[in-house]
């Protein structure tokens, strides 16, 4: 229960850094468009997997309901968080060749293979922000864009999730 | 019971997964516009793809009745037709003009004296009923057609039988419900027919060796046939009106005698028939016996 605790504070801190920071730093000036990094899978990712998978849903429903809220998206971010949460169990299950229900531990680049984690990774992040940026888009014709956004902004969230896991997690030794 | 409960406890996660993001996707549409508007041209889109493809399908479905209705619809234009026909071919040109003797118009020279009074009094000629093909044989050499038409409808021997493609046959035969038709695929049948260009009367008959292969014969000599060439019935029996297409020329042979042999090609596919009009000469009883007491037959 206190690290469902501690996760919850996890997300309220990447909340805060996505709206409030990355949303409005225009880091890349014109090219901001096509880097918007989503950090807050870095929690949705290394939530752990020994709660309920109902409440997994939740915590990342009500993430991605955040984010919308304060970025004035309703929806989006809501339906992208909650089915990383979906692809992250999809991901575990066909990479680490196991059922959800011997999950009982923490998942994180530790724990695992370190080429497995990479890839689970890739699988939530490129299926998340392509789904994201389509449904803001909704068109086939926009869909070049909507790929290439998907790979700047991808790359980003990916290099940041790494960072977070391999210093942010290893110096507090949790597992 | 149990079984039930412990699958609902497997799936309930995947359900509340499922709620979840359709819940998102509700507040995606109601909170977005750009979104919610693409989303209604889509469904608009949609919808009318799919009243599109379901009219197709119930249109394919009433096809049976569709078609009955057309060729109900096509007998009786082909009636009002004869009708407007046998109007013209009376119509008178000038009071006193010198008898002009055109093809296709041996009535209208005839009745050039009708005054216009006995014009609207006329009564139509021909009457055609639609029919469907239930049976037809094609390989022997008497073939017949089975019609669902039969004397309850008005079918007796002797009258014609056609289709849009042309001549098909003359009845021989009636049951209360079916009639017989003998086609032009049968030795025994003799349809007098003309070269619609020339005018020249003759007998066409089957050759009895293919099925789409007749001959005019009884033409003289001096006639020129070509290739192409339509054949029409002359008109001269009671039993089809004049002018309807029967073949097309394919071949002239010049016999020793004073007559050529012209070798034609059937219009009407008769392996593939479905509808088909009887023909009713109105008034043929009275014609016949007219000519049987002139004769003296």
């Amino acid at each position: 229960m206190t690290h469902l605790l501690r996760y919850i504070w996890y997300a309220f801190v990447l909340i805060v850094l996505q709206v409030f920071l990355i949303q409005n730093l225009n880091l890349f000036g014109a090219f901001s468009n096509f880097f918007t990094p989503c950090v807050y899978l870095a929690v949705i990712i290394g939530f752990p997997t020994d709660v309920p998978r109902t409440i997994q849903y939740l915590y990342a429903f009500f993430i991605g309901l955040s984010v919308d809220i304060l970025s004035g998206t309703l929806g989006m971010h809501a339906f992208t968080a909650t089915l990383a949460m979906g692809l992250r169990e999809l991901g575990f299950v066909w990479v680490l060749n196991r059922s959800m229900a011997t999950f009982t531990d923490v998942i994180n680049i530790h724990t695992i293979e370190r080429t497995a984690f990479i890839s689970i990774t890739v699988f939530v992040i490129v299926l998340h922000h392509f789904v994201l940026f389509f449904l803001d888009d909704m068109s086939w014709a926009s869909l070049p864009w909507v790929l290439l956004r998907t790979l700047c902004s991808g790359l980003l969230t990916f290099v940041i999730i790494m960072l977070i896991q391999t210093y942010y997690i290893n110096k507090k030794k949790y597992r | 019971m149990k079984g039930l409960l412990i699958l609902l406890k497997k799936v309930f996660p995947f359900i509340f997964f499922l709620l979840l993001e359709i819940v998102s996707l509700v507040l995606i549409f109601q909170n977005n516009r750009y979104q919610r508007s693409l989303l209604y041209a889509h469904i608009n889109e949609l919808t009318i793809s799919f009243g599109k493809f379901s009219k197709q399908v119930s249109g394919y479905f009433t096809l049976a009745g569709e078609n009955e209705k057309l060729a109900r619809q096509n007998a009786e234009l082909w009636s009002m037709l004869s009708r407007a026909q046998g109007l013209t071919d009376t119509l008178p040109t000038k009071p006193f003009a010198p008898k002009i003797f055109k093809q296709d118009s041996l009535l209208a020279t005839q009745d050039v004296v009708h005054s216009k009074t006995s014009l609207s009094s006329r009564t139509p000629e021909y009457k055609y009923r639609a029919a469907r093909v239930v049976n037809s044989t094609l390989y022997r050499q008497r073939n017949f057609i089975t019609l669902n038409v039969g004397r309850a409808d008005g079918v007796r021997p002797d009258m014609g039988v056609v289709s849009e493609s042309g001549v098909v046959g003359i009845v021989v035969n009636v049951s209360s419900h079916y009639a017989i038709v003998a086609s032009l695929l049968n030795k025994e049948i003799r349809i007098s027919s003309k070269i619609a260009r020339t005018g020249h009367v003759g007998s066409l008959m089957w050759t009895g060796t293919s099925a789409n292969e007749g001959m005019l014969s009884e033409i003289p000599q001096h006639v020129n046939a070509r290739m192409n060439d339509t054949i029409v019935t002359s008109g001269y029996s009671t039993i089809f009106p004049k002018g309807i297409v029967v073949g097309i020329v394919k071949k002239v042979r010049q016999n020793k005698g004073t007559f050529s042999d012209i070798y034609i090609n059937f219009t009407t596919d008769f392996s593939n028939l479905d509808y088909v009009y009887v023909v009713e000469t109105l008034h043929a009883s009275e014609r016949l016996e007219l000519e049987k007491k002139t004769m003296g037959e």
